[in-house]
């Protein structure tokens, strides 16, 4: 059966979806660092560390990986370390997101 | 042509008495005579008051709040918000704008200067993180 998209295309969707996803989560974490600075607000403080784990570093590690593994430095079996350490970083950014929704100002 | 008519200097805006910035002068100078008015941006700058917690606090009527209200708006001193009750209903209620009012006599111009305080987003992010 013929692919529904050539896989080219697909993969070039991925990166920029994924991309646009780290650029708007990105700005969000400005927007909340802002509050932080002007405020000293902790609600803030934790918003903006979830959202740079979740869309800053996640991301960034994820694409190391995938480059790592294309340009064989690493075998698919060893991108599972990255893919764990990318899980890490998303569920320690959702948990400081969830934090900041339950403290106080 | 003489100096006065000279229209570089004209152009130079520290130099010109506007209009616009005239009709601030009498009219935040005006409200702010206004004991009520004082009181109404008072609360209101801590925190969003509906009329009818600013009638409260201010110890005046309604109408008189309202009065006031429809004055510092048109002014640009206050602006309108939405505030959410738990019936699924919305309140309206008022949030002063005015950061400072500055007079200064220069060189034979009265200057005035009126600051106001924008909301932006950052402002609206911890606002709607903060009702979570």
């Amino acid at each position: 059966m013929p692919p529904l998209l050539p896989y080219q295309v697909v993969e070039l969707l991925t990166l920029v979806l994924a991309t646009g996803s780290a650029v708007v989560g990105l700005f969000i974490a400005m927007l909340a660092l802002r509050g932080v600075l002007r405020d000293r607000s902790r609600k803030m403080l934790f918003l903006s560390a979830g959202m740079i784990l979740l869309f800053g570093a996640a991301y960034f590690t994820a694409l190391v990986g995938a480059a790592l593994v294309r340009f064989d430095v690493i075998t698919l079996l060893q991108q599972n370390y990255v893919i764990l350490v990318v899980r890490t970083l998303q569920f320690t950014g959702l948990l400081a997101i969830a934090y900041s929704l339950v403290i106080g100002e | 042509m003489t100096e006065d008519a000279d229209p570089s200097i004209a152009a130079d805006p520290s130099t010109v008495t506007d209009p616009s910035i005239a009709a601030d002068l009498s009219t935040v100078a005006d409200l702010l005579a206004d004991e009520h008015v004082q009181r109404i941006l008072a609360a209101t700058s801590v925190e969003p008051k509906s009329k009818t917690e600013l009638a409260a606090d201010c110890d005046a009527s309604l109408q008189t709040v309202s009065r006031r209200i429809e004055d510092l708006a048109a002014a640009d001193l206050v602006r309108e918000e939405t505030r959410a009750r738990r019936d699924g209903h919305h309140d309206a209620v008022y949030v002063a704008s005015l950061d400072s009012f500055e007079v200064r006599l220069r060189d034979g111009v009265l200057e005035t200067d009126v600051t106001r305080m924008e909301r932006d987003t950052t402002d609206e992010l911890q606002r709607l993180w903060s009702k979570f």
